[in-house]
């Protein structure tokens, strides 16, 4: 309870009262200052006993027309006070407002309910401007007695929880040679190997398993060699490898290939977290690695992994020259390499040579495979590497995808194909279709790699317009 | 941008003034028949200060120009005390929840003024230390109600340590 101005003039009255009585020995003086003593402790008892008769009374009620919205989306929110009796003390509703909400009325939405009002309520729109997990706060109730001598706050119950998600770009294509990907993405099967803790099944040996997993017991008891296969454990460890170079730029403002990339490396952290797997990633620029956190099964993880990924933006400027940009990586060696792109074929296979003898050397112009190879262990070692680039420089993309081989178990490739970012398409489908071959070549060609596998992400749209400038059909589940 | 406010409520009846003035009336007659004429001036200001909404001030005043008068007769002090205590009345009975407030009120400041004038003339106790235990008492009661709001509402509990939490 807090006491107002009035409360302490009125105190200041009494105590003048009192003093004046002894000095002046005028007992009447203090007579009247028992009088309002009393009076003002029994205007205290009121107020008290009608603060907490209201505190049973009243209901404050806080909604949002939805619960689930996208950043920078209107949403409607409605606060409502009633009394269920009437002659209540005069109070106001407060609410708090989440700072991440924009509120274009202006105030702080209160209400003003007097004796006489017995509900009330207030309805304005919200604008939310960072994506996250809110809930609205309880109101603050403040309470005051007719006189102006007291008031009291407290805070109602807390209210409606709003998710505020990133802006989705339009339906998105994820598949192979033009077929949508029927199985979500970021699923994955936990079985079928070997390892883990729970056995599943014992079947007979086949050339190639690991003697560990030989079941003696099995094979004593069948006479021929059994291994024990088991469940897999689901948590394994997840690295998103992220471009954002200027090439991811691409497309129309809100519908670049970094758009795209962006949700489907959401879909993976959302997976990640519902199988509570270790979740790393690695952003990569032109200049190097952006930023780069080690794979952990930790809601802070999460949390920082989705951030990365809704504030991964292309930077706004290109390096000016090859040798600048790999000055600032600030990992380049003086060794003067040939171009990825040029490569003769003797160079590439004397370089996977190199890479395969465990050398650190740094590619020029090569920011996501030098990028990747300057990652922590942790990241390079990870169970399953998803990496979600473009097809602007294959050769890169090989060299990164021959380097994670050897470390990730899994490699999931996530390409979009340039061809169907560009805007002027429709003018000549023909070599559309042709670019988006060439495309589709390069990506079975890493699909076959063992254990890798190529998907292709681009708006829906596009692709279908570049399918249908095939030869033989325009059917895109049976391109080929 | 789309604002709505909706009120529903009821009409209340006037503010009851007329007890008050009626007080107001009373103290000043009180006041005009146990002291000089100018008193009645002063009950002009009592009825000003009244309705201005400082009946605090009002009271104090009246309590003031009381002791101005010598010898104050029975009936004129009983007056004066009496119209007083209407005004205070009155205050009361504007609140929300006027019946208990009004009774309150008409049960305890006669109580502690009685108290006090039993204090002062019969058992002759100095006027500065009645005054001064009726603050330290009164000091101590508002306190009592203070923390048992706060222990209503929930904002401490009844534990002592958890009144570091307050603010």
């Amino acid at each position: 309870m807090r006491v107002t101005r009035r409360f302490w003039l009125t105190l200041t009255a009494i105590a003048s009262l009192v003093v004046g009585g002894g000095l002046l020995d005028a007992p009447l003086l203090v007579v009247g200052a028992a009088g309002l003593t009393g009076w003002l402790l029994t205007l205290q008892f009121a107020f008290v006993r009608g603060v907490s008769r209201l505190r049973g009374e009243l209901t404050v009620s806080q909604s949002l027309d939805r619960t689930r919205i996208q950043v920078d989306t209107e949403t409607t929110y409605t606060l409502a006070a009633s009394v269920d009796a009437a002659g209540h003390l005069p109070l106001s509703v407060k609410a708090t407002i989440p700072l991440t909400a924009r509120m274009e009325s202006g105030p702080t939405p209160e209400l003003n309910l007097d004796t006489s009002i017995q509900s009330s309520s207030v309805t304005l729109p919200l604008i939310w401007e960072t994506v996250g997990d809110y809930t609205v706060p309880g109101a603050t109730v403040t309470v005051s007695d007719g006189t102006g001598l007291f008031t009291q706050s407290f805070t109602t119950a807390p209210g409606p929880e709003v998710a505020v998600e990133a802006p989705s770009v339009d339906p998105i294509h994820v598949g192979q040679g033009g077929k949508q990907l029927l199985r979500g993405v970021g699923e994955h099967d936990a079985r079928g190997r070997t390892g883990g803790l729970s056995a599943e099944e014992i079947r007979k040996y086949v050339p190639g398993d690991a003697l560990k997993y030989v079941d003696w017991k099995a094979t004593a008891r069948l006479d021929e060699t059994h291994v024990r296969n088991y469940e897999a454990e689901g948590n394994r460890s997840v690295v998103l490898l992220l471009d954002h170079r200027q090439t991811l730029g691409d497309g129309t403002p809100g519908e670049t290939k970094l758009e795209h990339l962006k949700a489907v490396a959401a879909a993976f952290q959302q997976r990640a977290e519902t199988t509570r797997d270790p979740l790393g990633y690695v952003t990569i620029d032109d200049a190097g690695i952006t930023e780069a956190r080690v794979p952990v099964a930790r809601a802070e993880a999460y949390r920082s992994c989705q951030h990365r990924i809704n504030d991964l933006d292309i930077e706004a400027e290109a390096p000016a020259t090859a040798p600048a940009t790999a000055a600032a990586a600030g990992r380049m060696t003086g060794t003067v390499n040939p171009t990825a792109d040029t490569q003769s074929p003797m160079e590439t296979t004397l370089l996977a040579y190199r890479d395969a003898a465990g050398s650190k050397q740094h590619l020029p112009n090569q920011p996501l495979y030098n990028g990747f190879q300057a990652a922590p262990r942790e990241i390079r070692s990870a169970d399953l590497l998803v990496i979600c680039t473009d097809d602007s420089s294959p050769s890169e993309l090989r060299n990164t995808v021959g380097l994670a081989r050897r470390n990730a178990t899994e490699v999931i490739v996530f390409l979009t194909p340039s061809v169907a970012f560009d805007t002027d398409l429709v003018t000549d489908l023909d070599t559309a279709y042709e670019r988006y071959r060439t495309f589709d070549q390069f990506r079975r060609e890493l699909n076959e790699i063992d254990s890798v596998t190529a998907y292709e992400v681009g708006p829906s749209d596009q692709i279908s317009t570049i399918l249908s400038a095939g030869p033989a059909n325009t059917d895109q589940g049976e391109y080929v | 941008m789309s604002t709505t406010l909706n009120l529903i409520g009821q009409s209340r009846r006037p503010l009851p003034t007329a007890l008050g003035l009626l007080g107001i009336v009373g103290a000043t007659g009180g006041l005009l028949m146990g002291g000089p004429v100018w008193l009645g001036l002063v009950g002009v200001v009592l009825g000003g200060l009244y309705l201005s909404g400082t009946t605090v001030l009002t009271v104090v005043l009246g309590q003031i120009a009381l002791v101005t008068v010598d010898t104050p007769s029975l009936l004129s002090l009983a007056l004066v005390e009496g119209g007083l205590f209407l005004t205070l009345l009155s205050v009361a009975a504007e609140t929300p929840d006027s019946r208990i407030a009004g009774s309150l009120v008409a049960l305890v400041v006669p109580l502690l003024g009685g108290f006090a004038w039993l204090s002062l003339w019969r058992w002759n106790l100095d006027p500065l230390r009645v005054g001064s235990a009726l603050l330290v008492g009164s000091a101590i009661v508002g306190y009592l109600l203070h923390r048992y709001l706060l222990i209503e509402l929930d904002i401490v509990t009844e534990d002592v340590t958890s009144d570091r939490d307050f603010t």
